[in-house]
């Protein structure tokens, strides 16, 4: 059996990969992907405490937390392809007319 | 069904309603509009007849959510809100069918975070204030709308994973999920701390605080005028309420711990936001940085940790509403076909219409905290708040950005005043946008003057009894 | 029934549709409709007054609140008005007079374009000046003091084409501002240490505590320079003789009867914490009796009748801050009202003058116009009669209870420096009387066109004269009436009317004889130019006997200027410095405005920045957590 804090070790670097994705990278379909490898590494350190603490709240906050993603997926793809369509190009460093 | 969730249910009603409508009818002929704003009265008139002055809190859902005078009097700010941005975008070629159903989903979720008491709740309300905006800053109204869309939906997302990693590991360290269930036993402090600052920014995030603020005036200036009224005021009034939960219910006893943080924050957020504030053109960025400069102010009424700090921070949405309202919707009028306007386009907006020009003045005065408005009051309680709690530094911040934002409110309205009309073309006055126009100019007139009614409301609501 | 309320709105509510509509209105009507208005409200007043006098002596007080206004947030403030015999003088006097003072002003501003506008501010100012006197709470008294500020500005810049209004209009809005700046600090200092501004809670707060602590003496004096302002007491006094620069009516009623007098209401109202601040109390005195001596001199040589009126306004106010310093409270109450009936009564009187002159107000283009204007004539001699404190003329009594008062509480200074100063106002006010009306005419072409003014404007000035000759008679009923107010609580032992030394009273009245014979005689007699008081014998007898050139200049004039010029100098520093930030500030929004890149990934990195410092901060400080 392995140790709740190691699970969470695991959360904290998937989230840390994340949120590194999300600085560095310049695809916005990435970046996105990385911000959804930090909700998972959420639902993980989740799934990890509900059992520490014999506790069912943990599990159900997890399955809120895939099936919320799933729907900030459906709206994030539908924007970033409605972007792709007037640029035909996804850098997201050069979508910046927007500043000051 | 439970009875006192009616005014939530009266919009969730009203979404399914609009979405009917549209599946129904199409997109050619539209009864969205009415609908969602029939719905939105429906659940006024439930928040109003759920209001009492004496009304004990309600736990519901194994205490995940809360129904006590706090969370009507947010819902009737939320309702307020929503219902201003739908007359002011009331446009169905402008600003589509799909603009009601998406402004009361959001709206819900607002209300969802006025009310939540459980980790669960807060993110679920948080997705549901932050999902329909994503939708609603990328539709096309403006040249640069899918950029706003997108950079609200990668840094929303990316907020959305620290506030959630935050929340596990305040669930690790605390073994419950209900706020008012955090207690000193059985927590594990790192944890505990960590699981703080990583949700308190993501809460802090939605509210537009600095460092977090930069998402903001992109964000506004990307999107239509309602939908950025909506953000201004709704979203404000959602992650003020969200904060005043998370924090008073659930760290109420180590107010040492985040309340300086706050204040420093709110300090610095009051500056800044006035600061650039100040040599902003576009008026919606310009409105985007006022609206992070308030976002500072409210920080004060969470920093005192009193009962007046508590009640000045829920009064103060309320004249910051109606001057955001007024505010939007004169830029609104004067914008006309356009999706946004620069402080030179409103020159000589005083002798185009004399009386746009006079709302436009209530509200940038009640914005810069001029006696006689609801902002001068509002500001004034804040103030209060901070100097019973012993704060002068607090006050001294208030005072100073207050100072600057003068100069920043004071050039829009100069340049209304000063300089001859750049265009002479009349100003239309759609029915929705002086409807939104007459309660907001009342509402800041009434609320500088008279402002005991509303006091009496918020004294109901905010009073905590621990912070006593 | 009117209640408090209404005799407040009414003048609000004239001024208001005087603005919208002043426009549409035929001619004549906005300013039969202010003064019908202002009517109204001193009838409620008289009505509030009576039922004010049937209450008991111990709760005689009147209270009318539009609901708690700041309810709630800590302590509450209310939108409270309240009516107690103190106010209720004022009242009556702001009213009466006010409404006078708007009939006179149908005739004086007849044909003037901007009539309207002009009945409009009246009726402001009437508004803002009720409410200063009705405030049941020092906030309330704040926004009045500071309302009544902006109405004289209005007023004093009335003719704004003309550059020397403006210039005056903004001198009196800046010296304002230093005094309301005054208050409300003094204000915010008694908020902070008691959380109430409304007068019972803070008197009954006064009278447990023990005197000469420097928290009271520093409120008290912070109050004081706010009244110092509003009253034009030295040093703050330049503003008041420039501020002639509005109508006549309006000097009569801003700056000599009703706005000038706040100062003496405030500290007045505010005797409990006079007993708390003695050296401030004290120092009241002093300059008031060193303004009225003060004034005085400068008005020997002013050439302008309506400089010299407004140099003995500045004169008599000074005689009712002796009579606060040395705590003969109804005495200087008692002057005010006189005051009030003969000073009005002067510069109406004087304003029929200028009137019939077509605008001319220097001396030396004036004489012989008793013939011209016998009724003018007539009510400006009962006038100076009672300023000059002949018996039996109002004035002689308010005086004669000042100065006795001065005496009795050993303040031999200040008794000796009025009565002095009451020989020196029988002399320059004879001056200007027999200037003006006697001797003959200095400029022919202005004496033929001479002529009486019309009737809407001396029936005001004929019921002015009655009460400036029969006002002294109220004595007796001002001292009975008043009594409550100062026995409720501690700190005015001696505000009772007493007399003085009959020999004091003979000596005062002796000067003022001597003053006017000296007017006759240098002026009918010798017959000698206004402008003389240089060249003749007689003038360097007076600058060698007062040392006016050297030791006015030296002492007074010299400083004030220097004081005006500083205030110049701090005004434009003020600016220039609020300039030169505000530019800084600009400059540095500016330069914060590139790191808003518009680029995600550097959002997205401050977010991660901001997010550690939080971090580091819970781990630092969150030890303890729940």
């Amino acid at each position: 059996m392995i140790g709740a804090n190691w699970v969470v070790a695991l959360a904290g670097a998937i989230f840390a990969v994340g949120a590194v994705g999300v600085m560095i990278r310049k695809n916005p379909l990435i970046m996105f992907m990385s911000a959804e490898m930090m909700w998972n590494a959420a639902a993980l350190a989740f799934v990890a405490y509900a059992r520490v603490y014999h506790a069912i709240n943990g599990q159900v906050m997890a399955f809120l937390i895939i099936g919320t993603a799933a729907a900030e997926v459906g709206i994030g793809l539908a924007i970033i392809v409605a972007v792709y369509h007037r640029r035909h190009r996804l850098d997201i460093d050069e979508l910046s007319s927007l500043r000051g | 069904m439970n009875p006192l969730l009616w005014p939530e249910y009266s919009v969730l009603l009203g979404v399914l309603a609009c979405l009917a409508a549209v599946m129904a009818l199409g997109t050619k002929r539209s009864a969205e509009y009415p609908v969602s704003i029939v719905a939105l009265v429906a659940s006024a008139v439930f928040t109003v007849h759920g209001w009492s002055g004496h009304q004990s809190p309600v736990a519901l859902y194994g205490q995940t959510v809360i129904i006590d005078n706090f969370s009507v009097a947010v819902d009737g700010l939320v309702i307020l809100a929503a219902a201003a941005s739908i007359l002011l975008g009331w446009n169905e070629r402008r600003s589509g069918t799909d603009f009601p159903a998406l402004v009361l989903l959001a709206a819900l979720g607002m209300m969802v975070l006025g009310a939540a008491n459980s980790f669960l709740v807060l993110f679920l309300g948080i997705e549901l204030l932050s999902l329909p905006l994503y939708i609603l800053a990328a539709s096309p109204g403006t040249s640069a709308s899918g950029e706003a869309g997108l950079k609200y939906l990668l840094l929303g997302a990316f907020s959305s994973g620290i506030l959630l990693f935050g929340l596990a590991l305040l669930y690790g360290g605390s073994g419950t999920m209900i706020f008012t269930a955090i207690g000193p036993a059985h927590t594990i402090a790192p944890l505990v701390a960590a699981g703080s600052a990583l949700t308190l920014v993501g809460l802090i995030f939605k509210l537009g605080v600095v460092p977090f603020h930069m998402w903001v005036p992109d964000v506004y200036e990307g999107s239509s005028m309602p939908v950025a009224h909506f953000m201004a005021f709704g979203t404000k009034v959602g992650a003020a309420a969200i904060l005043m939960r998370f924090l008073f219910f659930g760290f109420y006893l180590s107010p040492g711990v985040w309340g300086p943080l706050i204040g420093y924050l709110g300090v610095l957020t009051m500056i800044v936001g006035n600061l650039m504030a100040l040599p902003q053109n576009d008026l919606k960025r310009l409105l985007a940085y006022s609206g992070i400069g308030n976002a500072g102010y409210l920080l004060i009424g969470l920093a005192s940790h009193n009962v007046t700090g508590a009640e000045a921070m829920l009064f103060y949405l309320l004249p910051y509403g109606f001057a955001v309202m007024g505010a939007f919707a004169v830029v609104t009028m004067v914008a006309g076909e356009r999706s946004s306007i620069s402080v030179k386009d409103l020159a000589g907006l005083s002798s185009r219409s004399p009386a746009l020009s006079a709302f436009f003045v209530v509200a940038m005065l009640s914005l810069a905290g001029i006696p006689l408005t609801g902002g001068f009051v509002g500001k004034f309680y804040l103030l209060q708040a901070a100097l019973f709690a012993n704060q002068p530094g607090l006050a001294v911040g208030l005072v100073l950005a207050t100072l600057v934002g003068m100069g920043a409110y004071l050039r829009p309205l100069l340049a209304s005043f000063g300089h001859p009309a750049q265009s002479l073309e009349p100003i239309v006055w759609p029915w929705g946008g002086a409807l939104v126009l007459a309660v907001a100019t009342l509402g800041t007139i009434g609320l500088g003057v008279y402002p005991a009614p509303i006091v009496q409301i918020v004294s109901h609501s905010a009073n905590f009894f621990w912070l006593h | 029934m009117l209640g408090l309320i209404e005799i407040v709105v009414l003048p609000l509510m004239g001024s208001v549709t005087i603005m919208a509509f002043g426009g549409l209105m035929p001619k004549r009507l906005p300013g039969i409709w202010a003064s019908l208005v202002v009517f109204a409200s001193f009838l409620a007043s008289i009505a509030a007054d009576v039922r004010l006098g049937h209450l008991s002596a111990a709760h005689r007080m009147i209270t009318g609140t539009l609901g708690a206004w700041v309810t709630g947030f800590g302590p509450a403030i209310g939108w409270r008005l309240t009516l107690d015999p103190l106010s209720a003088v004022w009242l009556l006097v702001i009213t009466g007079i006010g409404f006078l003072i708007h009939v006179y002003s149908n005739g004086y501003m007849h044909g003037d374009s901007g009539e309207a506008r002009y009945f409009s501010y009246l009726n402001f100012f009437i508004f803002a000046m009720l409410l200063l006197v009705l405030a049941g709470n020092l906030l309330i008294l704040l926004i009045g003091w500071a309302l009544v500020g902006l109405a004289s500005y209005f007023l004093i810049g009335f003719w704004y084409e003309r550059t020397s209004a403006v210039l005056a209009a903004k001198k009196a809005f800046v010296m304002n501002t230093v005094g309301d700046v005054g208050v409300l600090v003094g204000l915010a200092l008694l908020y902070l240490r008691y959380h109430t501004v409304a007068y019972p809670g803070l008197f009954h707060a006064f009278a447990s505590a023990v005197p000469g602590q420097p928290f009271f003496e520093w409120t008290a004096f912070l109050l004081y320079i706010g009244a110092m302002a509003k009253s034009a007491q030295f040093p703050l006094h330049m503003w008041l003789a420039d501020a002639m620069e509005g109508p006549t009516p309006v000097s009569a009623l801003i700056h000599a009867a009703t706005m000038v007098t706040a100062g003496v209401y405030l500290m007045t109202r505010l005797f409990p914490l006079l007993r708390l601040a003695p050296v401030t109390h004290e120092m009241i005195g002093v300059i008031g009796a060193f303004t009225a001596i003060f004034a005085a001199s400068i008005a020997f040589f002013q050439q302008d009748i309506k400089r010299v009126l407004a140099y003995s306004t500045l004169s008599q106010l000074g005689y009712m801050f002796l009579g606060v310093g040395v705590g003969a409270y109804t005495a200087a109450v008692f002057h005010f009202v006189t005051h009030a009936f003969f000073k009005a009564l002067l510069f109406l009187a004087a304003g029929s003058v200028i009137h019939a002159l077509a605008g001319e107000q220097d001396l030396s283009r004036m004489g012989g116009l008793a013939k011209k204007l016998p009724v003018t004539m007539w009510t400006f001699l009962a006038g100076t009669l009672a300023i000059a404190g002949f018996p039996p003329f109002s004035g002689y009594f308010s005086k004669e209870a000042l100065l006795g008062a001065a005496f009795n509480s050993g303040h031999y200074g200040l008794w000796l420096i009025g009565v002095i100063t009451a020989g020196m106002t029988a002399f320059y006010m004879f001056r200007l009387f027999f200037l003006t009306f006697f001797g003959s005419p200095r400029d022919q072409a202005l004496y033929q066109h001479a002529h009486e003014a019309p009737l809407v404007m001396t029936i005001p000035v004929a019921i002015l004269a009655v009460l400036a000759v029969a006002g002294g008679a109220l004595g007796g009923g001002l001292d009975r009436w008043l009594a409550p107010v100062f026995a409720q609580y501690p700190g005015a032992a001696h505000a009772a009317l007493a007399a003085g030394p009959i020999w004091s009273t003979v000596l005062t009245v002796g000067l003022a004889v001597v003053g006017m014979g000296a007017a006759y005689w240098i002026y009918l007699r010798r017959g000698l130019a206004p402008t003389a008081g240089t060249e003749t014998a007689p003038g360097r007898w007076m600058r060698q006997a007062w040392g006016l050139d050297a030791a006015w200049t030296l002492v007074a004039v010299e400083p004030s200027k220097i004081l005006g010029d500083a205030f110049r100098k701090m005004e434009r520093g003020v600016l220039f410095a609020v300039d030169g930030v505000a530019t800084g500030i600009w400059a540095w929004a500016e330069d914060l405005r590139p790191l808003q890149t518009g680029q995600v990934r550097r959002y997205a990195l401050s977010i991660m920045v901001g997010l550690f410092a939080i971090l580091a901060y819970y781990l630092v400080r969150g030890r303890v957590i729940g």
